[in-house]
């Protein structure tokens, strides 16, 4: 069994039709991505558990982070361009290295649509909070 | 607008770039084409595009802040990356020597802690 780093990891957004990777991330959340289900249960159900099924759907969750914003830098202007102007478009998470010979892990989506939240605060860097909506489901690889 | 690249760069494989490279020349016309101007990586190709053009220094600069957030480099580890000393990161979040590293491996190893990926 193995663990990883964080250290490394990097997100990339499809920006007119090239990955570009978002500087100065802090943190990244990705999902929840799960199964869709529903309780299956009934009347005359002789045992105490409530049963739940699955409709054989997925949910793909969204990815929540936070960076220092520099709206000089072009993946931040980049960013926040894809806020204004919406459109499906692709991404991937590359875990602890960016090349197929140093990552841990590899996932890639599809985006529908973004979020940013600005916050300047007393004792703190200006950050902006992201949020992706995925479409779809994700892939994960190695 | 539209911007010429003057560098390869990587995309989600699809119909128009199936091995997921964009190559060097590649014109893309899109709103947000100026990104890749800014970041180093690309030219302008028209009119509209034109104000975003960069000089040789500005280009370069971008160029190497572009690169160095690709490969996902920590602030803390910004000088090392950028004397050359370390290139990136293994798959255990590890320094990879680079170029000017000139030191012993185990200096590496002892300064990444201990490494938490190894199979237990």
């Amino acid at each position: 069994m193995s663990t990883f780093k964080s250290k490394g990891s990097v997100l990339s957004l499809t920006i007119s039709a090239a990955l570009t990777p978002i500087a100065q991330v802090l943190s990244l959340d990705v999902g929840p991505v799960e199964s869709e289900t529903y309780e299956a249960d009934y009347l005359d159900n002789p045992v105490a558990g409530i049963p739940y099924a699955t409709t054989g759907r997925v949910e793909p969750g969204k990815i929540s982070g936070e960076f220092f914003l520099d709206l000089s830098n072009a993946s931040h202007a980049g960013f926040m361009g894809l806020v204004n102007a919406p459109a499906l478009s692709a991404g991937q998470l590359s875990l602890s290295g960016s090349s197929s010979s140093t990552r841990s892990g590899l996932m890639t989506f599809t985006a529908a649509g973004y979020g940013a939240q600005i916050t300047a605060a007393l004792k703190d860097g200006v950050k902006a909070k992201l949020d992706i909506k995925l479409s779809s489901s994700v892939t994960f690889s190695t | 607008m539209k911007c010429r690249l003057t560098e390869q760069l990587s995309c989600i494989p699809c119909e128009r770039f199936p091995d997921g490279i964009l190559p060097i020349g590649t014109e893309l016309e899109d709103p947000l084409a100026w990104v890749h101007i800014k970041n180093g990586n690309a030219e302008p190709a028209d009119d509209e595009a034109e104000p975003y053009r960069q000089d040789e220094s500005q280009t370069a600069a971008a160029q190497f802040a572009y690169h160095r957030t690709r490969l996902g480099i920590h602030p803390d580890d910004f000088a090392e990356y950028e004397a050359g000393i370390m290139v990136g990161y293994d798959q255990s979040g590890n320094k990879i020597p680079g170029p000017n590293f000139a030191g012993s491996l185990e200096d590496f190893e002892s300064e990444n802690g201990e490494n938490e990926a190894e199979v237990l």
